[in-house]
């Protein structure tokens, strides 16, 4: 899966590709075809052309005398047009307020190496407020092929009456959530363990989600007011990291701090609790782990640990502001401190770096 | 009886310095003891920042600051003010 954002065009690709067979060669071919193909959307290249390109490119399978990567391409642009390219991947599903809506598509036939002749389909899905638009890989549709009941596998028509369903129970539903609930799904009906990689991704169209995170004590005890004051007016998820900065905005807002310590955090400090906030954590450590999380692209583990509670509301939202406050710690400049305690403007400039490149949210830094 | 309150500083210096092995001494106390000390997680005390206050981890024993605090120092701490009472 890759994702390309195109802040001056205002368009957002992403490419769902699934290499033949399974392992190192499998991987290869999908990053080798996904990289590929959003680069060729981002330029606006002729279909046919770059679709011979691809074919070309891609090693040959010695046995059967093929070597593709099937793919999806998403191309949508801000005002909601989406140009969809399909080429063997199971059918994209686009729900509509809690239906399946049926998708215009054409089919294309292209030159595709030794495999000759190959069909695409392409449409235009002129995306609305509320539209959640499912791509999986055949990996979800043919879960639990041979099992009681489901002789082909879970199949296109099954899959799209479930994400009806989670649509329809859950009016707030996540992009996230219901990609994860896809992957789940199709993992339960192998009975826990795929034999194929299952892959989703799912689009929503909704409203901007923001949140405001909150770290260190602010320079000046003059800005003490200003950040508690951003905290309280804030609309979206607010989010403060840092044991001092905690109890400065607790007492300016005249509100208790309780700290539980049976939510210890396995290896991190416990997380706190402050009315109207929704969630206090340690400062630098904790950001440290999220950090490293976001990098390795961990999701789905539930240690239930402050980081992962931190990780779960960041990839939740689209814009995220951090007010990094500037006081230096002088009890962090300790030679017996592990080396990743670091400063913290720099530790949010890397946050950003990667909640942009590789998770594409919008992440603006302030410094107090 | 008033209950003895320990309040285990969880901020990042007391943690990194050992904190979070201090709050083991929920699992540890004695039967007797179980009933009559309340352990409390805090966020930062703030007292990693004042020189004399010594060093970190630190721990409140009702009001009383330990500094470089241990289950030993903290458990014996209990103790004295038991047999005090």
């Amino acid at each position: 899966m890759e994702k390309l954002r195109l802040e001056d065009q205002g368009r957002v690709i992403t490419a769902l590709c699934d290499g033949l067979g399974s392992g190192i060669k499998a991987h290869i071919l999908s990053t080798l075809t996904s990289t590929i193909a959003t680069h060729f959307a981002a330029s606006e290249s002729n279909l046919r052309r770059y679709i011979e390109i691809i074919s070309q490119i891609l090693p040959e399978c010695s046995e059967r005398n093929l070597g593709y990567s099937t793919f999806t391409i998403s191309d949508i642009d801000s005002s909601g047009r989406n140009k969809l390219i399909e080429f063997d991947n199971p059918s994209a599903i686009l729900i509509r307020n809690g239906k399946t809506e049926r998708i215009q598509r054409r089919k294309v036939s292209v030159k595709y190496g030794k495999l000759g002749s190959r069909e695409v389909y392409q449409s235009v899905i002129e995306m609305q407020k509320g539209d959640r638009l499912a791509i999986c890989s055949d990996g979800v549709t043919e879960s639990g092929r041979g099992e009681k009941g489901m002789q082909w596998g879970w199949e296109e028509e099954n899959l799209a009456k479930f994400c009806e369903r989670i649509c329809r129970e859950n009016k707030e539903l996540s992009a996230r959530q219901m990609a994860k609930g896809i992957v789940e799904a199709a993992i339960k009906n192998e009975g826990g363990q795929c034999r194929d990689d299952a892959t989703a991704l799912v689009i929503n169209i909704r409203r901007p989600k923001k949140t405001l995170l909150v770290t260190g004590p602010p320079s000046h005890k003059k800005f003490d007011a200003y950040i508690t004051d951003r905290v309280k007016n804030f609309i979206g998820a607010k989010i403060i990291c840092g044991g001092t900065t905690a109890k400065i905005i607790a007492d300016m807002l005249g509100r208790a701090l309780h700290t539980n310590p049976a939510a210890l955090g396995r290896g991190l400090p416990p997380a706190s609790e402050i009315e109207g906030v929704d969630l206090v954590t340690e400062g630098i450590l904790t950001l440290s782990k999220l950090e490293e999380m976001l990098d390795a692209g961990s999701s789905g583990k539930t240690e239930n640990t402050p980081a992962e509670a931190l990780m779960e509301l960041l990839l939740e939202s689209d814009i995220i502001t951090l007010i990094v406050g500037t006081k230096i710690n002088q009890t962090h400049h300790n030679p017996d401190f592990p080396i990743d305690v670091e400063i913290r403007r720099n530790l949010a400039r890397r946050l950003k770096r990667v909640l942009e490149n590789k998770y594409l949210k919008k992440v603006e830094i302030e410094l107090v | 009886m008033k209950k003895i309150t320990v309040e285990i500083c969880t901020g990042t210096t007391c943690h990194v310095m050992g904190s979070e092995a201090i709050m083991e001494i929920r699992n540890m106390l004695s039967e007797r003891y179980k009933e009559s000390v309340e352990i409390k997680a805090t966020s930062c005390l703030g007292f990693c920042r004042e020189r004399q206050a010594g060093e970190a981890p630190f721990v409140k024993v009702n009001g009383r600051i330990v500094p470089e605090a241990s289950l030993l120092k903290v458990t014996q701490m209990i103790d004295e003010i038991e047999r005090g009472n």
